[in-house]
């Protein structure tokens, strides 16, 4: 065994849809990328006729942190064969029951984009092993230093950084570049490449997109919303599109912090643990849940403008309209290397999908009366309440999500230990 | 799929190979200060989402960069205590020998076979390639 290249990632995607017809489906990605690869995405799930929720993994941005895509094609295999053999799944000491991996299948599509940037990926795996960007020569005049665009700097969240962040922000090198010899070049417009235009179609035809993981490495972190400032849930003016705090994003501990509500907060973070008990029951390798503004285990801030969750989180802010997705990027592997051998890869790739199983079971909607009031107030606000006033009224910066919050901070505390002490007995 | 394809791609990277230099994990050891005034001086390529730090018993920490040995030189002569550490590139092209060569799933005739346990799958008989 070996490391997937390129060609074999798009075989193994091929592969799998052919093999398991009626659980799976080819998706053929519409645009190319500069070197005319086209790329595809498998989607797991049983039947199409009623949209489900879905979860969306995608991989290899980064084209030297090559284990991505191994692991997405990994995970998908798994979950493939495992519900077709009607089995459960171990990984290591961490194991899942053929019911829960049916439950995935049966009640989420599963899409699974492997490799994002082939071009890059070649590149590294060719030539210049240690290459980060796509290949797109427009910005590089011709110089060879220059080439690429960094895929994970060009999504549209806040992508004009020097007009969205305070200047101080770029201190800690890891915001964005306006240099195309930079490897955290943005590119020259948000969603220029293809790569990251690619991603975005994804969540066009998928508009039941509720949950996303970008995989990368490495670090050993599991990270969430918002990479641009620090997360606060009191004051919704404080936000990305609210152009009055342009120049003043990026900085701890000033006056702009980046409105998140506080169950959404609750929320990253419980799925995020979720996750890394996962991992850490495969073999014991410990990943931390951060915010990902902030360095695990040290003090300092590193923001990022037009990285792929903060993008996919982004968009119901934008766009009440749209689903909120609950959003993360994965720094896979604890030691500091890009390169670590394939036999460290295999156990590198069971510890993450062990991790994306448990986020999965995590997306799968629970049918509990919860649940069915659940899709009851969906159905309210989606079906009447949204159509009939418009989304300043009820969106996430709007008068109801206020009345919302103050609700749940006098209702919440009383009726979660009500809650607790029921399931306690 | 058009990957078979490397068109003009391949030949614009054998060129470039002779252009871009090796990097180096090189290891800068400082206080937080410091170490930010150095991110703040010099663009370093410093990981995948943000740097990497060690903390030190001494108050210090170890922040791994990936340089060429002229950006290596540069930060020593700024004044900052470097350790050029491993040739990175170097350990990349070895790795290069662990990437499949060809297409082991023939097109997508033949599908990948998961690393995951599956307790029971010999009982039940199943073979899914």
């Amino acid at each position: 065994m070996t490391f997937l290249n390129v060609v074999e990632i798009e075989s193994a995607v091929i592969g799998l849809a052919g093999t398991y017809p009626s659980i799976s489906q080819l998706i053929t990605l519409p645009f190319f990328t500069v070197e005319g690869r086209q790329s595809h995405a498998l989607r797991i799930g049983t039947g199409n006729a009623c949209p489900k929720t879905a979860v969306l993994f995608i991989s290899g941005a980064h084209a030297r942190e090559w284990g991505g895509p191994d692991i997405c094609i990994n995970f998908a295999t798994d979950l493939l064969e495992a519900y077709s053999l009607g089995t459960g799944l171990v990984y290591g000491g961490t194991s899942y029951t053929a019911g829960e991996i049916k439950s995935i299948v049966e009640r989420l599509d599963v899409i699974v984009f492997p490799d994002i940037n082939p071009d890059g990926r070649q590149y590294s795996q060719k030539t210049y092993s240690m290459w980060r960007k796509n290949r797109n020569p427009a910005s590089s005049g011709g110089q060879a230093s220059k080439i690429g665009v960094d895929p994970n700097r060009n999504y549209d969240f806040l992508w004009d950084f020097n007009t969205a962040f305070a200047p101080g922000a770029q201190a800690g090198g890891t915001l964005a570049s306006t240099d195309p010899a930079s490897d955290i070049f943005h590119g020259t417009a948000p969603f220029s490449e293809a790569e990251t235009q690619n991603v975005r179609w994804l969540f066009e035809q998928y508009p039941q997109i509720s949950w996303f993981i970008d995989i990368h490495s490495y670090g050993g972190d599991i990270l969430h919303s918002w990479g641009d400032d620090t997360n606060q849930s009191t004051t919704t003016d404080k936000n990305f599109t609210n152009a009055a705090w342009n120049g003043q994003r990026g900085l701890p501990g000033d006056a702009y912090g980046e409105y998140i509500g506080a169950c959404d907060l609750a929320k990253f973070a419980s799925v995020g643990n979720a996750m890394s008990a996962a991992i850490a029951g495969v073999a014991g390798q410990n990943y931390a849940v951060a915010q990902s503004f902030f360095l695990p285990s040290w003090g300092s801030t590193y923001p990022t403008s037009g990285a792929s969750d903060d993008w996919a989180f982004s968009r119901y802010f934008t766009d009440p309209t749209k689903r909120k997705v609950g959003s993360y990027t994965i720094e896979f592997n604890l030691v500091k290397t890009f390169f670590p051998s394939w036999t460290e890869m295999q156990a590198i790739i069971l510890d993450v999908d062990a991790g994306l199983v448990r986020f999965c079971l995590r997306a799968v909607p629970k049918f509990s009366i919860a649940s069915w009031w659940c899709l009851l107030k969906k159905w309210i606000y989606e079906a009447i309440w949204h159509k009939v006033l418009p989304p300043e009224l009820w969106g996430p910066y709007g008068p109801w999500e206020r009345i919302k919050r103050i609700v749940e901070s006098i209702f919440l505390p009383i009726v979660r230990p009500i809650i607790r002490n029921f399931r306690e007995r | 799929m058009n990957d078979q394809t490397d068109s003009g791609g391949s030949n614009q990277s054998q060129r470039n190979q002779d252009i871009l230099p090796d990097l180096y994990a090189a290891l800068i050891t400082d206080n937080h200060e410091n170490l930010k005034r150095l991110l703040q001086t010099f663009e370093l390529d410093v990981g995948c989402r943000h740097p990497h730090l060690e903390p030190n018993p001494d108050r210090t920490a170890t922040l791994t960069v990936y340089a060429t040995e002229e950006r290596i030189r540069e930060i020593q002569a700024a004044g900052y205590k470097i350790e050029r550490g491993e040739n990175v590139s170097a350990l990349g092209r070895e790795r290069q020998k662990e990437v499949g060569e060809g297409d082991r799933f023939k097109g997508g005739r033949v599908a990948p076979r998961g690393l995951g346990e599956k307790p029971g799958r010999n009982l039940k008989g199943g073979s899914t390639s």
